[in-house]
Order: structure tokens, then C-alpha cells, then sequence
């Protein structure tokens, strides 16, 4: 070490017993040496504050309301315990929260836009009414079968009594969705109805 | 919630067994490590705060808290290690909020002050604090304290009050020996300018 990184040495270790090249050092340096011993007396003057003593019931007035707190703790509603976990540990907790936010939205976008559809009450409203009591199944097709579906003849069906069908165009700027007829029973409402 | 057990008296317990049936939720595990470490943890808030009603309802918090993260303590550390670095985050992020509102609130000093060294030494200069009474000295100590930055403030907390050595300290704070060094020594410089009347 070169003096300039002693004489730091020396006043960053005031207080401590010096090494032997620092004790040459402060040897050497007087006014270094008494530096040192005006930081270590500030050290040793606010040593006297550990004699500032608290009352001595403080103790066990922290652990019976701690314990009240914990007991009291355990019946508390899932969002105020969320709540002492934000104003704790807010980091962790925010980045977990915005992390479930991303995946919901992105699921949300997923479905909300699978196949390009859009929801029977969104574009018909008025027909959305009128077949709100009965039993509904959805067919979602490409728009190239709906020549097909329209021409089929639905009074031969072995089905009795008959659903109410509901066709659903893909738009063709959507190509994602697989070719073919799907029909319920995923996306059906179980009501009555009667022809 | 209160358990059964424990077979074996908890005061008898080392942390570590205190620590995993805490983790239980094991209240009476809890309250014997309250009981072992509210001295300290109280002390330093206190000198952090140089308030006591600050420093109290704190304390009840850091433990409360300290509770509810018991589960993710891994035992890495000490546990004094850990809950010490709850209450110096803690106490920082609370005196930053109350910046504006500084009162004072000290605790009585114990008479022992007056067999230590260092009183004995000031009491026997030629110098002002020749007159100066206990309850003078105790809040110059803590004004010239309360006008250090937190970070200065903490390590003087940790070091010159409560005894901590420099790599405990950087331990507790995440910082280098090194660190705690330079900031005591800055911390010094600038208590020398507030207690110049009582330097040697």
C-alpha cells in the first residue's frame, strides 16, 4: 500500500487495534494518528447511548399484541393478508400479480379471437332474443360450407325435438381453424323449447 | 393458532427449532424468539428513530411481519442476521415517509452511564460538557444522529451503539466490510462537525 491507501486504512480502521504497518505508518504520520483518535473518540461518545433503556414492560406488551396480531391474522379475509403481502414484500408480489395479469390477458385475447368469430349477441342481437329459451347448438363453419349447410334437410333428421341451430361464419381473414362441422355439446344451454 | 406440544419447554430451544416450529405456526415458539431478540431489535429501531412510540409500534411490526415471512426464511443467515436486516429496511423505509415530522422521544438513561469510560473521561475535561447534564448529552447524541443519512446513521447504529462487527454489519446490510467501513468513517466525519464541542 502507498501512504495515501494507509492514511485511508488508518481512519476507516479508527477504534481498532492498528496493524504493524499501519502502527508504522501512524508512527511516521502524527497528524494522522490524531485524526484516527478524534474518529475513534466519536465512536466511544455515541457508544454512551446504549445506556437509553426502554421501559421494561415494552417486552411483553410487543409479544401479547404480536400474538394478538397472528391470532387475529389467522381468520383474516384472503385479500387483506394480500394486502399486508403488497405493503411487505411489494416486488415479488406485484411481479407474481402482473405475471397472472399477462397470462389471463393473453388467454383472454387467445379465446376472444379463436377462429375470428364473434359471439351470436354481438351480431345478432334481435335473433340472440328470440332463441334465448330454447335449446341452442353452434355450428361454427367456414364460410366455403355455407352452400352445404344451408341446402342440407334438416326435416329428415333423427333428432327430436329440434335444436335450434345456430351457424357461425368464420371470417376468412381467420384461416387458423381446422376445416369440417363441429357440433355441441360444448357450447350448448340445456333450456326448453318447442316447435 | 396455539399448538399442543410442545414436549420440550421452549425456552430450552435453540433458534433453529424455535425457527421450524414458528414456521408451524407454532405462536409460543414465536413469542420465546420476541422475548430473545426484542432488546436488540428495540434498541436499534430506537436509535434509528430516536423516538420510542415510533420505535415501539415499529418493533410490534417487524415482528408481526417478520412472522408472516417466516416460511420463506431458509436459514441461509442467522435468524439475528435476518431480522435485523427486516428492521433496518423497515425502519428506513419508515423514516423516509415521516421526514416531515421529526420528534424527538427518548428513553430514560440508565445510571450505569456514569461508571463508563468515556463519561468518566468527559466529565473529568476542561470543557463544556463539564456542565452539561446527562439529559443534555443524550439529546446532542441523538440530534447529531438524527442528521446523519439513514445509510450513515445505520451503521453507526450497528457498530458504535450496539457493538457489531464490520462483517455482521455486512451481513445485515448486503454490502461489503469494506462499505461499512468507508460509511463509518463518514459517518464520524460528520458526527465531529455536530459534537465538536465534545471532541477531545
Amino acid at each position: 500500500m502507498n501512504d495515501e491507501e494507509l492514511k485511508r486504512s488508518c481512519l476507516e480502521h479508527a477504534g481498532e487495534d492498528p496493524s504493524p504497518e499501519q502502527a508504522e505508518y501512524l508512527a511516521r504520520h502524527p497528524e494522522v494518528r490524531a485524526e484516527v483518535e478524534d474518529l475513534a473518540w466519536m465512536g466511544r461518545l455515541m457508544s454512551l447511548k446504549r445506556y437509553e433503556m426502554p421501559d421494561p414492560a415494552m417486552r411483553a406488551e410487543c409479544q401479547a399484541r404480536v400474538r394478538q396480531r397472528i391470532e387475529d391474522g389467522q381468520h383474516r379475509r384472503w385479500w387483506l393478508r394480500l394486502e399486508d403481502a403488497l405493503t411487505f414484500h411489494p416486488a415479488p408480489v406485484w411481479a407474481a400479480a402482473l405475471a397472472l395479469l399477462l397470462v389471463a390477458g393473453g388467454l383472454w385475447y387467445h379465446l376472444d379471437h379463436e377462429e375470428g368469430l364473434t359471439t351470436l349477441a354481438e351480431s345478432r342481437p334481435e335473433v340472440a332474443e328470440e332463441v334465448s329459451t330454447q335449446e341452442v347448438v353452434l355450428v361454427q363453419i367456414d364460410s366455403e360450407e355455407l352452400d352445404e349447410v344451408l341446402l342440407a334437410d334438416v326435416a329428415e333428421s333423427a333428432v327430436d325435438p329440434l335444436p335450434v341451430v345456430l351457424i357461425q361464419v368464420a371470417s376468412n381473414v381467420q384461416p387458423t381453424r381446422p376445416s369440417g362441422l363441429q357440433y355441441g355439446p360444448g357450447r350448448s344451454m340445456p333450456v326448453s323449447f318447442g316447435y | 393458532m396455539v399448538k399442543d406440544d410442545p414436549p420440550e419447554a421452549v425456552p430450552e430451544l435453540p433458534d433453529d427449532e424455535l425457527i421450524a416450529r414458528s414456521q408451524r405456526d407454532d405462536v409460543e415458539a414465536y413469542n420465546e424468539l420476541i422475548r430473545r431478540y426484542h432488546g436488540k431489535v428495540y434498541a436499534l429501531v430506537y436509535n434509528m428513530t430516536s423516538n420510542r412510540e415510533d420505535a415501539e409500534d415499529l418493533v410490534q411490526e417487524i415482528f408481526f411481519k417478520a412472522f408472516r415471512s417466516l416460511k420463506r426464511f431458509k436459514g441461509n443467515s442467522s435468524f439475528f442476521t435476518w431480522i435485523y436486516r427486516i428492521s433496518v429496511n423497515r425502519t428506513i423505509n419508515f423514516i423516509k415517509k415521516r421526514k416531515k415530522r421529526t420528534g424527538i422521544s427518548l428513553d430514560d438513561v440508565d445510571v450505569g452511564i456514569e461508571r463508563d469510560p468515556a463519561f468518566v473521561e468527559l466529565s473529568s475535561r476542561e470543557s463544556p460538557f463539564r456542565d452539561c447534564t446527562i439529559t443534555e448529552l443524550q439529546e446532542k447524541l441523538n440530534k447529531a444522529l438524527s442528521r446523519l443519512s439513514e445509510k450513515h446513521r445505520t451503521v453507526v447504529v450497528l457498530h458504535d451503539i450496539q457493538g457489531l462487527q464490520h462483517d455482521e454489519i455486512a451481513r445485515v446490510l448486503k454490502v461489503s466490510s469494506g462499505t461499512v467501513r468507508s460509511r463509518l468513517h463518514y459517518a464520524r466525519r460528520a458526527l465531529q462537525v455536530d459534537l465538536a464541542e465534545y471532541a477531545p
